[in-house]
């Protein structure tokens, strides 16, 4: 039964997550699957050889390296000040700082740019001979990094809480900074190589930000040849160069995550113990940081949409209370099934290498691919997915299960394989095992995994913008549209709306987590 | 005497690492049969194969006289009715005393009296008192008869523990032991026992074998075992102070 179960969820996989891009990469160079075609083949070579194109590519890579880069070490810093000092009120930073990474990056990119922007409030103050320009690609790894530094610091600190106390105990035998530099980082460094890989992954494939800072990236190139010129062909081969190198990042992922493994659970864990004592001046330097981090990624662009939202929250929501329904649906809805199939997903794949391409491969792939993908395959089959809500399910599923599969596999790793083992060799039947043992063991990950998807599907907006049928809108549609129409006051107030849901949400994240993590 | 269980070539390799290198083994029906080695002699790997939750490379494995793992065929572990407990006793930490063992009674395909087995089973390990327990609000001693409960739950005529008690103190450790003899007695129960205590593998064990490089090197009785083993040290005591 395991066995044609996990045939089963190979398939599932296939068909969601590997059919879409693959049929995509067909249609391009093999259209009606029989010969290849030299016009695609020429527009392959006249791309691979336009230094416009090719200059966009590598300034997407770089913004990719650097907002890892920047993100990685803000992270770092912050994991090792919550895990491993002795500061006071660390859990209520931790949990708040984790909060840019649920917020769409365009909506404080946006609040950025009403303050600081050509027709925002601060536009005109100036530093001492500096003017503020936040149209240049430097901004735009600013606010990349600051949207995604919680997920390095989530990693790191998943790291160094679970690391193994004894060897920390060990080496604090030998000082606090050989401590650090010889057993600490060495031991995490996987998990920041992992988290900078993820950080990378997302910042390559974000459109929205780059378009709102002028500055462009090759997502927004692919996205434009779909949007603005109705281009498949041409959207579909310049996207071919983004398969690659997420490709490549896989497997480099996959390798690497053969060759190191995490430092773990073999002995107590180290969680509650602080084991770096800082001096006063230390922690004022580390609670300033902390301060720092919060303003720029919180405070001040929640204070800048207040500001500019003019209070006028109520005729927004009003207005805009269709989309409201069309989100909270589709999000539950999909939530619910991404949910169930990470859980299934993680349950069938645990020991498979297959697991760790899955959660890497989808995650690097950039959203307007995931969306052209999916129109590729399911416009013109004849069953009813394109042109219905159904298609936003299977591009929100596309795009965060991975997530879903993250959160279940940190939650399964509390679990003794001989918990289910046991089950088998007391001859308890597949269903009633996963149903009975398994499930009620992982429920608190289920509600957390239910929860945050939701969340992230809330804001979705690069696969959704590409797929939604035709007269439907979401939130994030209508927050998108609204920007570029240059309508501040209902941007912001619709953004104030979305993020009082997800700091709700976050809130009851936060008890699941507290009650049963 | 019939066998219960039989070992033929059992090879067994993790990536390069050989662990398993043909074993062979014959055990009878209520024997308890002890299995004595160091750390990474593939002890567990052992019984896993045996139980079906590891495949082995190569050999068979016979189950009451039928064949359940080879080339040709593998039997699942929940088809072979056999009992498991684990070095980490793998109890269900959501479940109390007495679901654990309604839960197993109850998939069985026959499951009638389920209430009344149960608190038969909870009696003969004593747990009956603390019957609405979770494992985290038992003992170490009391987590171990629980695990034993589940097995017996199981009514398989064949128990392989692994390591059991690792973890007790040496007063739990004779209880629990007096529990087992009384167990295997009552129920007539095959019993592979596996350890690198040799001392407590011979106070429980029939028949020994010696585990040693992934090949039983020696089968007997606890005293010539003993004797071999003892006989083994000297020499190498013998012949390290030589090379002093």
């Amino acid at each position: 039964m395991y066995e044609r179960f996990k045939h089963f969820i190979y398939f599932i996989l296939f068909i969601l997550l590997f059919l879409p891009p693959v049929y995509l990469f067909l249609s391009v160079f093999l259209p009606s699957l029989k010969i290849v075609d030299l016009s695609s083949l020429r527009d392959y070579i006249f791309i691979s050889f336009d230094a416009r194109v090719m200059l966009l590519f590598i300034r997407t890579l770089s913004v990719g390296v650097f907002t890892s880069i920047v993100s990685g070490i803000i992270g770092l810093i912050l994991a090792i000040i919550f895990e491993c000092s002795d500061i006071a009120h660390k859990n209520i930073f931790r949990f708040l700082l984790f909060l840019p990474f649920l917020v769409p990056p365009y909506l404080f990119t946006f609040s950025w740019l009403a303050s600081l922007g050509k027709r925002g409030s601060l536009a005109g103050i100036t530093l001492p001979n500096i003017p503020i320009n936040i149209y240049n690609p430097l901004a735009l790894i600013g606010l990349l990094s600051l949207s995604f530094f919680p997920l390095p610091m989530f990693i790191i600190s998943l790291g160094l809480r679970n690391m193994d106390r004894n060897i920390i105990d060990a080496a604090r035998l030998l000082g606090g900074r050989r401590l650090m530099r010889r057993i600490l980082l060495p031991l995490i460094w996987p998990h920041v190589f992992v988290s900078c890989i993820f950080v990378f992954s997302l910042s390559v494939s974000e459109y929205t930000v780059p378009s709102f800072l002028r500055v462009n990236t090759y997502s927004d190139e692919v996205f434009a040849q779909l949007a603005a010129f109705y281009d498949i062909r041409r959207a579909m081969v310049y996207s071919l160069p983004l398969v690659l190198v997420s490709t490549i990042i896989t497997i480099l992922a996959s390798y690497y995550f053969r060759k190191l493994s995490f430092v773990t659970i073999s002995g107590s864990s180290r969680k509650g113990v602080n084991f770096i004592t800082l001096s006063k001046h230390q922690k004022l330097l580390a609670y300033s940081f902390i301060a720092l981090i919060t303003l720029l990624a919180l405070l001040v662009p929640m204070g800048m949409m207040l500001i500019e939202s003019e209070l006028s929250f109520f005729n927004a929501i009003i207005l805009a209370r269709k989309s409201i329904v069309n989100s909270i649906l589709i999000g539950g809805i999909s939530a619910l099934i991404i949910t169930t199939l990470g859980f299934l997903t993680h349950y069938s794949l645990k020991k498979t290498r297959l697991l760790a391409s899955i959660i890497t491969f989808p995650l690097v792939v950039a959203s307007p691919v995931m969306g052209i993908s999916l129109i590729n395959l399911y416009d013109g089959l004849p069953i009813p997915v394109y042109g219905t809500p159904i298609i936003l399910t299977l591009g929100y599923s596309l795009r965060f299960l991975p997530f879903s599969i993250f959160i279940f596999s940190a939650f399964c790793s509390q679990i003794s394989p001989s918990v289910e083992e046991s089950c088998r060799v007391c001859a308890i039947g597949f269903f009633n095992s996963l149903w009975k043992i398994i499930f009620p063991l992982v429920k608190g990950g289920f509600v957390s995994s239910l929860i945050l998807i939701f969340i992230f599907c809330l804001g979705e907006v690069g696969v959704t913008q590409m797929v939604a049928p035709p007269g439907f809108q979401t939130l994030s549609m209508r927050i998108e549209t609204l920007m570029h129409y240059g309508n501040y006051r209902y941007v912001s107030s619709l953004s104030l709306f979305m993020l009082t849901f997800i700091f709700l949400l976050y809130g009851l994240y936060g008890w699941v987590y507290r009650e049963y993590g | 005497m019939g066998e219960a269980i039989r070992l033929n070539e059992i090879r067994k390799r993790f990536g390069e690492r050989p662990v398993l290198n043909g074993v062979n083994l014959s055990i009878k029906k209520g024997e308890v049969f002890g299995v004595f080695g160091p750390s990474g002699s593939g002890k567990t790997t052992l019984l896993r194969i045996i139980a079906g939750l590891e495949k082995q490379d190569y050999g068979e494995v016979y189950l009451r006289g039928k064949e359940v793992a080879s080339d040709r065929v593998f039997i699942q572990p929940e088809k072979r009715n056999v009992s498991f407990i684990f070095q980490d006793l793998g109890l269900w930490p959501h479940m109390s005393v007495e679901e654990h063992i309604k839960f197993v009674l109850s998939s069985r395909k026959n499951s009638t009296h389920v209430e009344r087995e149960t608190r038969k089973i909870l009696k003969t390990v004593a747990l009956l008192e603390r019957c609405r327990l979770k494992p985290e609000e038992l003992s170490g001693g009391e987590k171990q008869r629980l695990a034993l409960a589940r097995a017996i739950a199981q009514k398989s005529d064949i128990l392989l523990l692994d390591e059991p008690m690792s973890s007790l103190d040496l007063s739990l450790k004779e209880d629990v032991k007096n529990l087992l003899r009384d167990i295997q007695r009552r129920f007539s129960l095959t019993m592979v026992y596996v350890s690198h205590d040799l001392f407590e593998v011979m106070d429980m064990c029939g028949r020994i074998g010696i585990l040693n490089n992934g090949m039983i090197t020696q089968i007997g009785p606890p005293e010539s075992i003993l004797e071999t083993y003892i006989s083994d040290i000297m020499k190498k005591i013998r012949s390290k102070m030589k090379n002093r």
